[in-house]
């Protein structure tokens, strides 16, 4: 996510704390693009995105005077909003989406389209049975593995490796524990690369990071 | 558990540090959490291949599909939503406020009826029943507390010695008649002296009965005697009562 200016953000939740509608059309602009990212990634449907965000926005313009900055980060909080609102829209759909989401459809759904997901991906290694691949022809072979992943496994992995969240902030995003936040990202990045492996994929490491 | 004891289990809890290690690769875990994490890295191979794992994750995290942007038309659908959400807000105020008060109509408490009741009735009246209502009040405790109110009730008579009562389980009762002539006062001082009280008299004849303790009945009976305003001195052949 683009990093936005906290105190830009929380100038303008001040403002529209006071039903400044002004204010409430500049913290459009300036946080939906980022928002509707999150939703899009947990939703998969630019309606129900738009629905998410509606619903997120109108939130915010009800509460903003309830935000305390001693207590916590403006991002926590509006992830907070956003993670409620994601979750209760992904619920109302889900039965619709359950009927007219085909699961087979997609490009790496079964053991048995692994030639035409290499195909897809731009790759010929199907007699490989392990790659490390790196960069974008790994980008659609993590989408649909993160696309297999439960709502929970998929906002965990998101706020802690796109959203650069500590435990403790998606602890309170969340609602959880602090040791079931860590737990479920163990076994959400687990099933993740079962998935890959799967695949034939191997998620490789970078030595710059290893400290 | 101190910093140092957690520090130990740390290094020493192979669970806890892979847990940690997608945020040691996103930098937001404290000194002492990194330190931990990364000496138990260079000796496990599982956590070592997590860290691979994260490493990928982190430096590509999995791509939007679509994307979604705002839009001035998305904007004007939220704002209609807003409208609505506050004019559904202002219906609800009011609603609210009108079963209020017509719950206020409906039901009306106590005060507020004896209040309207009370504007209506003329003056007089009003004062009438303000007075009623301290006499029943009055007469209701008069019923309620009538030791409270009438404290002397308990007391059987009085005597003009008016002495503390003699313990009557060790009083003699005594028979006396005195002259005629005798004013109260003489009398009075002389049943002072012998410690004496009179129960009972002047009978039709003139008799009093007075009682003394028992073990002072000898030395009434000789003081009364010898007065000379004293005519009969007699021992009563019962003890009081």
């Amino acid at each position: 996510m683009n990093p936005i200016d906290e105190t830009v953000g929380i100038a303008l939740l001040k403002r529209i704390a006071t039903k400044d509608r002004k204010a409430f059309e500049e913290f459009y602009y300036l946080y939906a693009q980022n928002f509707g990212r999150f939703f899009m990634k947990l939703l998969k449907n630019e309606d129900w995105v738009d629905e998410a965000i509606n619903d997120f926005m109108l939130t915010v313009w009800q509460q903003a005077e309830r935000y305390e900055p001693e207590k916590g980060r403006l991002s926590t909080w509006l992830f907070g909003i956003a993670h409620n609102k994601g979750l209760k829209v992904l619920e109302r759909y889900r039965r619709h989406k359950m009927e007219s989401l085909d699961d087979d459809s997609g490009e790496f759904d079964s053991e048995e389209d692994e030639g035409n997901n290499n195909e897809k991906t731009g790759r010929s290694g199907g007699s490989n049975p392990e790659r490390t691949v790196m960069g974008w022809q790994l980008g659609d072979a993590m989408a649909w593995a993160f696309d297999k992943l439960s709502p929970d496994h998929q906002t965990v992995i998101e706020l802690c490796f796109a959203e650069d969240f500590t435990y403790q902030e998606i602890a309170d995003i969340t609602g959880c524990p602090i040791n079931t936040v860590k737990t479920r990202l163990f076994h959400a990045r687990k099933r993740m690369a079962e998935l890959l492996a799967k695949k034939g994929f191997k998620l490789a490491a970078s030595e710059e990071v290893f400290l | 558990m101190n910093m140092n004891e957690r520090n130990n289990r740390l290094h020493n809890n192979h669970s806890e540090i892979s847990e940690l290690i997608p945020w040691f690769v996103k930098g937001t875990l404290s000194a002492d959490e990194r330190k931990a994490v990364n000496t138990h890295l260079k000796s496990c191979e599982e956590c070592s291949q997590s860290l691979a794992e994260c490493q990928a994750l982190a430096q590509k995290p999995a791509p939007v599909q679509t994307e979604w942007h705002p839009s001035p038309a998305h904007f004007n659908r939220l704002m209609s939503e807003l409208d609505k959400l506050e004019a559904n807000e202002k219906i609800d105020s009011i609603i609210l406020s009108s079963e209020t008060a017509v719950k206020m109509q409906k039901k009306p408490g106590f005060y507020q009826r004896l209040s309207a009741y009370l504007s209506k009735t003329p003056t007089l009246i009003r004062w009438t029943l303000v007075a009623e209502t301290f006499a029943i009040a009055g007469i209701i405790g008069f019923m309620v507390l009538p030791h409270q109110l009438n404290p002397s009730k308990s007391t059987s008579f009085e005597t003009l010695s008016n002495v503390e009562s003699t313990d009557k389980s060790l009083a003699t009762a005594i028979r006396v008649v005195f002259d005629a002539e005798m004013s109260v006062k003489e009398m009075s001082d002389l049943l002072k002296e012998t410690k004496a009280q009179v129960r009972q008299g002047p009978s039709s004849v003139g008799v009093f009965t007075v009682e003394v303790a028992n073990d002072n009945v000898k030395q009434t009976l000789v003081t009364l005697r010898s007065n000379k305003n004293v005519r009969l001195v007699l021992l009563s052949d019962q003890t009081s009562d």
